[in-house]
Order: C-alpha cells, then sequence, then structure tokens
C-alpha cells in the first residue's frame, strides 16, 4: 500500500472523522459523528463542491454557519495535516487500505441500507473487491456447544460448494469458527472486525487467504481500538447490512451482541434472518423465531443442495432494495437486482413443516373452492386489498372483516392465480403483488 | 501585508545573527515568504553555511505569531549546533529534541508539547520507525504547521548516503495535505538525485539551489600506498598548516590508530566515530569549533550539520567511494577563511574498503529468503532473537534485511511490537534495483578514481560532477596553479617511525563473563554466569588484521600455511616487555585443529622455545568443526565448539598457562577452552593470539 492510494476525499474524511492518536481528554478536539459528517457531505452536495474545497478557510465559515458546529473545531479538524501523514504512513506501512463512501470499491450497500448512518470510514487489509460480494453472514455468541459449532462448519462447507461468501465478524466461537472453516475449504471471506484488524491482520492463520485474495478483513473502528462491547454491537449491523441473509447459528435471550444485533435486523428489515432451530439451542434462538426469524432446521443444510434450496426459496421474498446474492452466476454476486417471480415455487425437498401443512390445506382447499364464488365482490374486495399492502393470514382478513374463512380462502386463491396477489410461506401469508414485496412478511407487526 | 512580513523577517534576520546591516542572502527571503504565506513544499540545496537554519528558524517564529503550532524537525544530527540554537533563542524561539539520548526528558517535552510551549521539536530519522515513539507524537503531531526535512539526499538512492529510515519519512512527506509547509534541505545532492526527490516528493515541489564552489578551498591529491606514509604525511604537515581541522578515515580502527600517532608525535589529535559515546562526541565538537585542539581524525560520522566556519583543513587519510561524498566532507573546509585546505590522500587499502561497503549495502538474497521463510512457518511471528536462534545470521545481518525489506512497497514484513511477521504478499527481491544501484557505486569509484588524476581543475571537476551549472577553474588547486601546494613526500625518517608504530598494535583480549542463554555447555554443561574460577585471564592480541604492522604477516602466515619467525620473536617481546602479565606464565598449550595440524602448533612451539616454557600439547580436538568465522551470533558459536575438544589431564600442570592461537575473534574459542582447563586444574589461563579479527560495522 503505498500513501497515495488513498484518495483526496478520504484523507479529508480521515481529519474530520478519526482521532488520529489523540485521546479524549479535555481540550483535544473530538472528531465528527457520523451524523455530522453525513451532514456536511450533504451540505458540500447542495452546493456541487467536493471534500478537497474545505482547505479553504470560508468554506469552512460557512459550513459553520449552517450547521452550528463549532468553527473553531472544524479549522482544528481540518489543520491536522502533521498528524494525518503520520497516520496515514503508519497505517499503509502495515498493508492497510482506507476508505471513504466516495471511492469506488466503498460497498454501496451500506450506503444503501444504512444511509446517513454508513460508516464514513473503512479501514481494512485484503481484496476489497470482496465488500460488495455479498453473501452469508453467520453470527451467534462466542460460547458454543459442540453441535452449534458443527451447524457452523456444515453451513460454512455448503456456502463453498455453493461459491457463495461467507460475512463474519470475526470473533471467537461461531464467528471465526466459520471463516476457519471457509477460507481452508478454499472459499471467500468478508470479516468485519470490532478491534484488533492489525493483529488479526499478520495472523498466520489468515496469511494464505489474503494472499489468494479471498480473504478481506474489514472495521469502521480505528485499527488501533481494543475491543469494547459498544463497538462490538456497533459493528453487528455491518455485517446483516453487507449479506444477503443472515443466520443465527446461537443467541442468548434479551442480552449479548447476536440478540442486540438480531433484533435491530429484524426491526429495521435488513435481510432475512434465519435462525438455528434444534435440540441444543439456547432460549435466545426460540425467542428470535417468536418475533419473526426464519427457523433453521439442521435438515435444511444437511447437504449442499439443501441448504442452496432453501436460500434459494427464501431470496424471492426479499425485499426490492436488497441486492441479491445470484446463486447462478460464477461466483455469487450482488450486483444484480433480482426479479421478482410471479408465482410461487414450491420447493420439492422442502422440508419445512409448515409449507407442508399449507400444501396440504390448499389441496384440501380446492373442492370446496369451487362451490364459493370464484370473483370477490368489488367493494368488498377492495377494502381487503388495502389490508394486504402488509402481509396478513387468511385467517386475520377472515375475522376483521367478518368474513367466513373458507371465503377468504377462495377469493385469496382466486387472486394469487391472477396474479394480484402473492402468497407468502412461513407462515402464509398473502400480500399485494405491486407494492414490492417487503420483508415484513416474516415479521410479525 | 507582504512588506510588513519582510521587514518583520529581516529585524529577526539582524537579530539572530546579531549584525544590524545583515541583508539576505538570495533567495532567503522567497523561501520563507512562500511557507509562510503558501504553505509551499520546497527543496533547498545550498552549501553548509549558506544559512538553512536561519531560513526555517524564521519561518518558525513567523508561523507560530500567526498561531500556527509548531515546526517538527527530522535531522539525523544528536543535537542543533550550540551557536544554531543561540540564534534560535535569540529570535525567542524554544527549540527541544527528542532522541536516544535523552530519555529523562522525553516526559517533559510531551508535556510542553501539549501545553503548546515548544516552537520548534527536533528529532532523529530512527524515531520515527519506533512505533512506541510514533504513539506518543501522532497527538501532539495534531498542530504541526511546518516540516522541515535535513540532509534531504538520504531520500534519494541515487544519493551518497541512502538511509533506509528515510523511506518512511518519504512516505510521510508524501501524504502531507496542501496546508501543512514543506522545507527539505541539503548541502550535497547532484541533478540526479534532485531530479528523484522531485518525482518522489511531487513535482508540486519547488527549488532552490546555490552555488558549490568555496571560494578559499585549495584542493590537493596525493598517491601514498602504504599506511606509515600517510601517517608520516599526516605527521610532518599538519603542524605547518594553520588553524584546526579534521582528518577523515573510513574504518574507526584506522581513525584510533592515527589519533594515537599524531598524539604521539606532539599533536593535539583526538579520534571520533560512531563508537564513541554521545558526550565524548559532543565534547571534541565544541572543543573544535573554540579550537582548543588542532585536528579531530573521524569517520563519516562527523558529518551531517557540522559547521565550522573557520575550518582549516580537511585531509583524508583514505579515498571516499564517490566525489559526493568526498565533497561533503571536503566542503566544509574555508567557509569564513582566505586560506583552507582539502588534500586527498589515496592508499593501496582504500579499494578493498571500497568493496566492502558495496558488497554490504544490500543484504544477501539468501540471508532474505531464509528469514522469510523462517517468518512465514510462525504464525505468531518471531522477535530478532527468536530469529537468530533458528538460523545462523547475526544480529546485524538480520536487522540490516529489515532495513531493506522496510523500504519495500508493498511491505513483505510487518513488525508489531517487538516481533516481526510474514505480510500476506507475494515478495521477491528487486534484483534491477540492487544491480542498477552496485552498478552506480562502482562508477562513482571510477570518478574517485579520476579526480585523483587530476587531469583538470580539481574544484571544477568536483562541481561538474555534482551539477553546479557556475563549474570554472578555480585557480588554487594545485593543478591550477601547476605545483603542489603542500609536500608529496614524507621524510624516510618518520616513515620508519611510522612502520614501528604500526607495528606496536597489540591489545588486551578481554575474558567473557557469561556464557549465552539457551546453551549448556560440555563437559559440565555450563550456563548462566561464568564464575572467576573458571573464568580466563585477560590476554594479549599482537596485532589487527591487516592493520599495517604485524597484522600484515599474519595474514601471510595464514595464507602460506607457516608462520614466519619474527612474529614468534614480536610476540615474545610484547610478553617479557610490555604486557608482563602477573603471574607470570609458566608453561605454554595452544588450541588445536584437525584443518591444520601444524600451523598454530609451530608457532607455539617457537613461541614456548624463546620464552624458555615447556610447551605441553594437551587439547585434543574429537570433532571437526565449522569455521568459526563463519558463526555468526553467540549462540552458534558456542553450539559450533561445544563438546568439540577434550583435556588430557594427565598432561597438564597446576600453574599458570599461555593459551595460545593464531586468531581471536568472538573470544569463545578462548572462553570455553579456558574454563575446561580451569576445570582440569591448571592455574589461571591467558589467552594468547597474533590477531584480532573481530569485523564488527568498521565505521
Amino acid at each position: 500500500m503505498t500513501t497515495d492510494s488513498i484518495t483526496p476525499a478520504t484523507r479529508v474524511t480521515l481529519l474530520l472523522c478519526n482521532r488520529l492518536g489523540q485521546g479524549k481528554e479535555n481540550n483535544s478536539t473530538s472528531p465528527l459523528s457520523t451524523a455530522e459528517y453525513a451532514a456536511l457531505i450533504q451540505w458540500l452536495d447542495s452546493k456541487k463542491l467536493n471534500l478537497s474545497g474545505l482547505f479553504e478557510q470560508d468554506l469552512i465559515k460557512e459550513f459553520a454557519q449552517f450547521s452550528r458546529i463549532d468553527y473553531v473545531r472544524l479549522n482544528n479538524l481540518i489543520s491536522r495535516g502533521g498528524a494525518l501523514a503520520l497516520a496515514i504512513e503508519e497505517w499503509t506501512n502495515k498493508g492497510i487500505w482506507i476508505l471513504s463512501p466516495h471511492d469506488e470499491k466503498y460497498p454501496k450497500r451500506l450506503i444503501e441500507r444504512l444511509a446517513h448512518k454508513a460508516p464514513p470510514l473503512l479501514f481494512g487489509v485484503g481484496n476489497q473487491e470482496l465488500l460488495s460480494n455479498g453473501g452469508l453472514a453467520v453470527v451467534g455468541s462466542r460460547e458454543i456447544s459442540e453441535r452449534a459449532r458443527m451447524a457452523a462448519h456444515q453451513i460454512g462447507h455448503h456456502c463453498v460448494k455453493n461459491r457463495i461468501q461467507l460475512i463474519s465478524g470475526g470473533a471467537r466461537g461461531v464467528d471465526s469458527e466459520g471463516m476457519q472453516t471457509v477460507l481452508e475449504d478454499g472459499g471467500n471471506v468478508l470479516g468485519f472486525l470490532a478491534d484488533s484488524l492489525i493483529k488479526m491482520s499478520v495472523n498466520g492463520k489468515y496469511r494464505q487467504g489474503l494472499k489468494e485474495n479471498r480473504l478481506v478483513l474489514v472495521t469502521a473502528n480505528d485499527p488501533r481500538t481494543p475491543f469494547t462491547v459498544g463497538n462490538a454491537m456497533a459493528r453487528n449491523k455491518f455485517v446483516y447490512c453487507l449479506s444477503d441473509w443472515t443466520v443465527v447459528i446461537s443467541s442468548s435471550f434479551n442480552e449479548g451482541g447476536t440478540w442486540a444485533g438480531a433484533t435491530e435486523n429484524l426491526k429495521n428489515k435488513w435481510v432475512p434472518l434465519f435462525v438455528r432451530k434444534d435440540v441444543d439451542v439456547p432460549e435466545g434462538n426460540y425467542r428470535l423465531i417468536d418475533k419473526g426469524a426464519i427457523p433453521l432446521l439442521p435438515e435444511s443444510f444437511s447437504g449442499p443442495e439443501v441448504f442452496r434450496n432453501f436460500l434459494k426459496n427464501i431470496r424471492w421474498a426479499t425485499d426490492k432494495q436488497c441486492v441479491v446474492c445470484d446463486l447462478s452466476a460464477p461466483y455469487s454476486t450482488s450486483n444484480e437486482i433480482e426479479k421478482i417471480p410471479e408465482s410461487i415455487q414450491v420447493p420439492v425437498h422442502s422440508e419445512v413443516p409448515i409449507k407442508k401443512s399449507n400444501e396440504k390445506a390448499r389441496d384440501k382447499q380446492k373442492p370446496k373452492k369451487s362451490k364459493s364464488a370464484p370473483v370477490p365482490d368489488p367493494e368488498i374486495w377492495h377494502c381487503v386489498e388495502d389490508e394486504l399492502k402488509t402481509p396478513k393470514t387468511d385467517k386475520e382478513l377472515a375475522l376483521q372483516f367478518k368474513i367466513e374463512l373458507k371465503q377468504v380462502k377462495a377469493w385469496l386463491s382466486e387472486e394469487v392465480k391472477k396474479g394480484e396477489i402473492k402468497k407468502l410461506t412461513g407462515p402464509v401469508r398473502y400480500v399485494k403483488a405491486n407494492e414490492g414485496v417487503s420483508l415484513d412478511r416474516w415479521v410479525k407487526l | 501585508m507582504g512588506d510588513t512580513l519582510k521587514e518583520k523577517s529581516l529585524a529577526l534576520l539582524r537579530t539572530a545573527i546579531e549584525n544590524p546591516d545583515a541583508e539576505f542572502r538570495k533567495g532567503q527571503w522567497e523561501i520563507i515568504e512562500q511557507l509562510v504565506n503558501e504553505n509551499a513544499h520546497l527543496l533547498v540545496v545550498q552549501r553548509t553555511g549558506w544559512g538553512k537554519s536561519i531560513v526555517y528558524f524564521i519561518a518558525t517564529r513567523l508561523l507560530r505569531d500567526k498561531g500556527c503550532g509548531p515546526a517538527l524537525l527530522i535531522s539525523p544530527l544528536l543535537a542543533l549546533m550550540r551557536n544554531q540554537i543561540a540564534a534560535a533563542e535569540r529570535i525567542g524561539l524554544v527549540a527541544r529534541t527528542i532522541n536516544s539520548s535523552n530519555h529523562e526528558e522525553w516526559e517533559n517535552v510531551y508535556s510542553e508539547l501539549k501545553e503548546n510551549k515548544i516552537d520548534l521539536l527536533l528529532i532523529s530519522p530512527e524515531r520515527l520507525s519506533n512505533d512506541k515513539f510514533r504513539e506518543k507524537l501522532l497527538p501532539v503531531a495534531q498542530t504541526i504547521g511546518l516540516f522541515v526535512i535535513d540532509e534531504a539526499h538520504c531520500i534519494s538512492d541515487w544519493g551518497h548516503d541512502f538511509r533506509p529510515d528515510y523511506q518512511r519519512i518519504l512516505r510521510i512527506l508524501q501524504a502531507l495535505p496542501e496546508n501543512v509547509a514543506l522545507l527539505a534541505t541539503t548541502a550535497t545532492a547532484n541533478d540526479r538525485v534532485i531530479e528523484d526527490i522531485r518525482s518522489q516528493l511531487g513535482d508540486k515541489l519547488g527549488l532552490s539551489k546555490g552555488p558549490l564552489a568555496r571560494a578559499s578551498l585549495s584542493l590537493q591529491t596525493i598517491s601514498l600506498p602504504s599506511k606509515a606514509e600517510r601517517m608520516a604525511w599526516l605527521a610532518e604537515n599538519i603542524p605547518k598548516i594553520d588553524g584546526s581541522g579534521i582528518v577523515y578515515t573510513m574504518t574507526v580502527r584506522d581513525s584510533e590508530r592515527v589519533a594515537q600517532w599524531l598524539h604521539h608525535k606532539g599533536i593535539d589529535a583526538y579520534a571520533y566515530s560512531g563508537e564513541t559515546d554521545n558526550e565524548t562526541r559532543q565534547t571534541l565538537e565544541e572543543a573544535l569549533l573554540e579550537n582548543k585542539i588542532k585536528v579531530l581524525v573521524a569517520t563519516s560520522a562527523l558529518g551531517m550539520g557540522f559547521d565550522k566556519p573557520d575550518l582549516g583543513f580537511v585531509i583524508h587519510y583514505q579515498r571516499p567511494g564517490s566525489i559526493i561524498s568526498y565533497y561533503q566532507q571536503v566542503g566544509r573546509a574555508g567557509r569564513a577563511l582566505d586560506q583552507a585546505y582539502g588534500i586527498l590522500l589515496a592508499g593501496e587499502e582504500d579499494k578493498e574498503i571500497v568493496d566492502y561497503f558495496i558488497k554490504s549495502a544490500f543484504p544477501k538474497e539468501d540471508h532474505v529468503n531464509l528469514i522469510l521463510k523462517e517468518l512465514e512457518k510462525a504464525d505468531d511471528g518471531l522477535s530478532v532473537p527468536m530469529i537468530e536462534e533458528r538460523t545462523n545470521l547475526s544480529h546485524t545481518q538480520i536487522t540490516n534485511v529489515f532495513k531493506m525489506l522496510s523500504v519495500e512497497t508493498p511491505a513483505p514484513v510487518i513488525k508489531e511490537g517487538s516481533r516481526y511477521y510474514a505480510a500476506a504478499t507475494e515478495y521477491a527481491i528487486n534484483k534491477l534495483k540492487i544491480e542498477r544501484l552496485t552498478s552506480l557505486r562502482h562508477t562513482e569509484w571510477q570518478q574517485m578514481n579520476d579526480y585523483m588524476r587530476g587531469a583538470l581543475c580539481l574544484m571544477m571537476y568536483l562541481q561538474k560532477g555534482l551539477g553546479d551549472p557556475e563549474a570554472k577553474p578555480c585557480s588554487r588547486c594545485s593543478v591550477c596553479q601547476g605545483r603542489p601546494l603542500l609536500p608529496e613526500k614524507p621524510s624516510e625518517e618518520l616513515v620508519v617511525e611510522a612502520c614501528g608504530f604500526l607495528y606496536t598494535n597489540y591489545h588486551s583480549i578481554e575474558p567473557r563473563l557469561q556464557w549465552p542463554s539457551g546453551v549448556a555447555v560440555s563437559p559440565e554443561e555450563w550456563h548462566g554466569h561464568i564464575p572467576e574460577e573458571l573464568r580466563a585471564n585477560p590476554g594479549i592480541a599482537l596485532s589487527d588484521w591487516g592493520d599495517g604492522g604485524w597484522g600484515e604477516l599474519v595474514k601471510a602466515g595464514k595464507r602460506d600455511g607457516h608462520f614466519d619467525n619474527k612474529l614468534a620473536g614480536a610476540m615474545c617481546d610484547l610478553i617479557v616487555n610490555r604486557w608482563k602479565p602477573d603471574p607470570m606464565p609458566t608453561w605454554v598449550t595452544c588450541v588445536p585443529s584437525l584443518r591444520k595440524k601444524t600451523l598454530v602448533k609451530n608457532f607455539a612451539g617457537e613461541l614456548a622455545d624463546l620464552l624458555g616454557l615447556p610447551f605441553v600439547d594437551c587439547i585434543r580436538k574429537t570433532r571437526e568443526t565449522d569455521l568459526q568465522k563463519l558463526m555468526k551470533n553467540s549462540v552458534q558459536q558456542v553450539r559450533n565448539l561445544n563438546g568439540a575438544f577434550e583435556i588430557d589431564e594427565s598432561k597438564i600442570m597446576g600453574c599458570p598457562v599461555l593459551l595460545v592461537d593464531d586468531m581471536v575473534d568472538s573470544r569463545w574459542t578462548f572462553t570455553i577452552l579456558a574454563a575446561m582447563l580451569r576445570s582440569a586444574g591448571t592455574g589461571p589461563v591467558y589467552p594468547c593470539a597474533l590477531t584480532n579479527t573481530l569485523g564488527k560495522d568498521i565505521l
């Protein structure tokens, strides 16, 4: 890494947002927060200016007035050129590159999903291309059972077989088990770390992966940052947002980083969340499923094909704005936005019990259907349709509109055939077709 | 605004150099103005004494008055010279330094920096390669308004003095944004070096360059092959030259020997090298500045920034490798004098010395690959001692490899704490670059010899070589004058005396006190501290390898397989008349060799005869060993010898013994054998060697 591989915009971002070695003493100048930085970028955009313009004193004054951020503070930050040069030289000397949202290789999905909460700076080692490749995030607690470890391994293997990148938080336990497996197997890994980037980057375990461009280690914190709980929690969202799906192997209930990250994801609906369901899982797993996560049974990852299909069948239901893994590509890339298919593909090998029972229900439904009115009453239907902006089960609709359940089911079935409504699984619900399927389907509102 | 600034600057100049009528030299004001008003990045190539430091003192003062933070000065000097500090103080600048020799003051300096009390912080380049220091420096570097890089030619590997530490400085400078000013200064850079620096620091780098000639400097070259001749010449001619000056040598040993000789001949001369301790160095520098001594006999360690306006002479005892290093040293003379001498004496050993430097400039490819291989194997990295244990490389060889690797981009090795780790890059030595640079060094040596030949004006030759556009005949040198300025041949008598002096180059062999860690020494598994009853007594070595005295005869003897009997005579004389160990040894034994069975034995026998003592061959070598001089660190040296010897206890005597060997290097052979002999029941053991071959870095 040469010092000039860091773009001018990124250098200014470092000046504004990084401590550059300064402690948190009283009279020190505190760097801009993510929100303040975002405000600055927006302001500059509106004036059609870029960051380098900030070396002009007048511009700083203007922004200070506009944003009410202290002028002295801004000026101090931007004048730290000496410290910047020393810091940049030290980082690049250790092989670390630095990206800001202005750089081409900065993963766009962080901006798409987090908007102004996207980290202004990413420090990393390894292949930058991998940042935008999406993949499967595998997360879980640091202390895990033997079965949990096996699960992480298995899933790791399947990822490699299906050429899906693994994303991990790099922590002890589930995170690093998954990473090791995939790396040893020859697959790609994106490790988003909360701390100790440098330490990890010189670890012999990862050297091969780095050399072969199959590994990228990245952090949003200063490379020298030691572990703090706060940082670990904060980085969880980045792990989710960079992925296409996330699997929780094991989670505590109502405490710990895994729980916090998973619930955050459910709240924000970033990516589909699978949670392992097995005889040994801790309470947290069950609770997450209650909250709307998709249960992941051992049968679903008993083999690479099975797992692939499992993922495939989930993916069409994701929000349009999510960039989705294309499993048919030579290597899973996430640069294409999937078209949402018109009809459901009922998986042949699916072992999800709920689906089965719905299939049966639907089969049973058919003969009865012919006896009810095939086309719903337009007035009533209009109201029902409105309700279907967010997914609802047939029971909910029946209750709400005081219509007979079998009548509702008949109407729904008809509308699904026409393509006006989509049928979602796990649990079975219905939603308006042209609303763009949202992630709500699997979240209980 | 600009006028006020100029007036202010002029006032500061006049205060600083205590001259109410002083005016700026050409270019000085422009540099100050650009630094202060435009945060310019500038390279200044001007001869020593032009006033580079005044420029950055004034710029710093003005920037500070504007409210900027302190200036950071990176210089290889230990401390600013006293007259420079005085000038800085006169204009109210508070200057502090952080270097390896003022640890106790560091905390104070950091506090003062935080409190914004310091105007100019001076650090040495090696400091920037130290992680801990960087950590401390970083927070206080937040407000630096001006970077000053002294001896900037060290950045360029086209230059004569390329230093790996400067590569890190270069990278730091490349990362400086436009709102921090930069001043790079040097007195010695030819066009190629300047081009190189500009290409690395960016084309926005402004250039200020001045002429190099020293009007009052008179040059001459003299060829005197032997050391004795040159030493005689120095003793004869230095007293004839007015004022005080410097004699430059290429090696530490030479600086010591020549200083001793001159002192012996009544000239107030002192040795100065990288091996002199810091305090003494400072004392000597001041003494020379104040004309309290006549001459400093120095290696190139006396270089950077040493500025004595009234330096009366610079004489070179041996040819340096290039005319640019020659100029850097000789160009110091005559700044403020009407007449000063720059004399180059060429000796027969010069080429060998320069070749050694050229060869050892880059670490061997084998060493690099070996170290990288070991690092790849280690998941948790390795420290230098750990690498020593795993390889047969010396501490210096290992650090040289890391110095070179630290310059490569992307870095193949990363340092964290005290350990090195293999980075995840594919690395191959840049053979092309090494060849280019080696070839360059050979060309430069050629240039040096062309200078010696004196076909044209000596000063003009130097100027042209350095790309000075104002090169013209000087009319002062021996070539322009058509005759020698100082006599070319020393008196016969003095040469003989110098010869004799060279032949009295004996020194003590100090006993070792500690076994190396990690080895248990046979036959009794000794380790740790070496107790007194097993220790060798202080011993004696007759000469140094290739010292121009007895060392030459020893060299010949090793080559021929038989030592001239003059050596036994000299050794006997040394023991009986000068060394006079007490108690005197009563018998003689020697270190055996399986390879050359009779070489040392014969010599020891002869010596015993002359001393009138019995010679007892009581040590046997039981297995072959590798050549000790190939063993590069203590652990390897001792392992090589461990268990290779056996004492025949029936033959030993319980009284003091002289233990003879031809060479002494690391002293481990003597240490192990002394312990074994003592343990077997002999009296005190006196190590005795013909010559000392310890080859440290010879500067």
